[in-house]
């Protein structure tokens, strides 16, 4: 099948994206209130 | 029965809350109109598309005004601690959801007349299997408004009502979008014994949204 | 779970991830009839089954907040961190099978019943997530959400029957195979189930994280109170000296 390589890289590609994103976002939040809440939070 | 009387004092009250303000009439009603001609315009208004896309249409359009209407009937209670009212009232929580959709019922019943004469005559349909119709409306119309009845509580109180409502409701009622234009297609198209399948789906449906309605609204209405 | 602990846990993602990874666009074969783009489906069968589990877990938590005995407010939170994981997973199943769905069957989307009610699903809990989002208190969240979550659980399979039949009496002209792939042997099976679970640990560990924010996200508007009432008492007290 031609091109099929570049299908197969989108759909990684894409999922890849979304998932770094959701995490990162998470992540970046998870840090920003660790510090706001100054460690009174547990983990 | 006292849950009945309760349920119809309920309906009562929302539906002489409609004849005094005329909400219903002179806004959701003619807002129904308007989909109507604006779908004519969307899909270019030649005479072959539009009757085959009727039956759907139609229930597109009586799906936007049932959100207006929905949104209506739990903006009443908003004003004057209505609702607050209603938890004090000692109402059981089931009858005063019945009574509420019984209440949109009729007024979805109403407005479906007139936005079915209006579709017969703009998109040229020929009409037939008038009792499919009937049927398929009439069931189709309890689990919108059962459906549209639990969601309105569940949102009310919240600072995007208006604008969840529509969000949370629609998904929710997909089989009756399919059911009843699928019936109303059968029914259309002279081939009646098809649509009593959908018919029974839409029964199906209204039976359980309504058992979901009675089970839910009572606590929905006390955390509101 | 302790910050060693879920470092740990969160290299085992990132192993099982990246092995998956490896068999499926590279060790294992193309199929005989899709070629090389039945490597999709190593993402997109893991992507919806996460998205399934995700919900059903919203459903369960959302339950046991539901009866008071079992009331919590970790359910709650539990119940929306799913459900936001589960979003995020349902949103890539169906662009990854739109994908999918270009070389294999020509098309872009079809309205079968399948992708019809995975669509309606997306659309159901992303209601349930604005739901969430408009609650402003803990209070106004918890019955909301746990009955919503319960009505969009109840509703899938309807909309899913519905939908099929709606299908069943098409009987559309193309004729597309909507089933996976058939008589699937050896390091595709392999595969497949390996990035099945791979992605479940991945997102019991999102799930993990997200509630953890969660509960950071409650305690800063716990803190947020205590601080104003701190404020109004110190005012107090100057006012009243």
């Amino acid at each position: 099948m031609p091109h099929a390589w570049d299908y197969v890289g989108a759909g990684y590609g894409i999922a890849t994206v979304a998932l770094s994103t959701y995490m990162t976002w998470m992540f970046l939040r998870i840090r920003r209130l660790r510090r706001v809440l100054g460690g009174d939070a547990d983990d | 029965m006292r849950f009945w009387r309760d349920a119809m004092l309920v309906a009562g009250k929302d539906l002489r809350i409609e004849r005094r303000s005329r909400v219903a009439l002179a806004q959701i009603l003619p807002f129904g109109g308007i989909v109507v001609v604006m779908f004519a315009f969307a899909l270019d208004a030649d005479r072959t598309s539009l009757p085959v896309a009727a039956p759907g249409l139609f229930w597109a359009a009586v799906f936007l005004a049932a959100l207006l209407a929905i949104g209506r009937s739990f903006a009443v209670e908003e004003a004057n601690t209505a609702r607050d009212g209603l938890r004090l009232s000692g109402l059981d929580g089931a009858a005063i959801f019945i009574g509420k959709a019984v209440a949109i019922a009729v007024e979805l019943f109403l407005l479906e007349v007139v936005l079915g004469a209006a579709v017969i005559v703009l998109y040229g349909v020929t009409v037939s299997g008038v009792l499919v119709l009937v049927c398929s409306a009439v069931a189709a119309t309890i689990g919108l408004a059962a459906t549209g009845t639990v969601y309105g509580v569940l949102a009310t109180g919240l600072r995007a009502r208006d604008t969840l409502v529509p969000l949370l409701v629609l998904p929710a009622v997909t089989p009756v979008m399919l059911g009843g234009s699928r019936a109303f297609a059968a029914a259309l198209q002279g081939s009646s014994s098809d649509a009593w399948p959908w018919v029974q789906l839409l029964v199906a449906f209204s039976v359980l949204s309504l058992a979901a309605g009675t089970m839910a609204f009572g606590p929905l209405l006390e955390e509101a | 779970m302790s910050t060693l602990r879920r470092y740990w846990f969160g290299a085992t993602v990132v192993v099982a991830l990246a092995v998956t990874a490896v068999f499926a666009l590279w060790l294992s074969p193309p199929d005989a009839q899709q070629g090389d783009v039945v490597r999709l489906l190593y993402l997109h069968v893991p992507t919806i089954w996460v998205a399934f589990l995700g919900f059903f877990v919203t459903t369960l938590a959302s339950a046991l907040w539901l009866v008071p005995r079992t009331r919590r407010v970790e359910w709650d939170l539990l119940a929306g961190a799913s459900a936001e994981v589960g979003v995020v997973f349902t949103g890539i199943t169906l662009i990854v099978g739109s994908i999918w769905g270009r070389p294999t069957w020509g098309v872009y989307w079809v309205w079968d019943a399948r992708l019809t009610t995975t669509a309606i699903l997306f659309f159901l809990y992303l209601g349930y997530l604005a739901l969430r989002r408009t609650a402003a208190t803990a209070d106004e969240r918890g019955k909301r959400c746990a009955i919503a979550a319960l009505i969009a659980f109840a509703d899938v399979p309807i909309v899913h029957f519905s939908v099929t039949w709606w299908q069943t009496l098409h009987q559309s002209g193309t004729v597309f195979n909507s089933s996976l792939v058939s008589g699937i042997h050896g390091s595709m099976a392999f595969t497949l189930i390996w990035s099945v679970g791979a992605f479940t640990v991945f997102y019991v560990y999102l799930v993990m994280r997200r509630l953890q924010l969660a509960e950071l996200e409650e305690g800063l508007e716990e803190r947020e109170l205590e601080l104003a009432i701190a404020e109004r008492q110190r005012v107090e007290e100057m006012v009243s000296v």
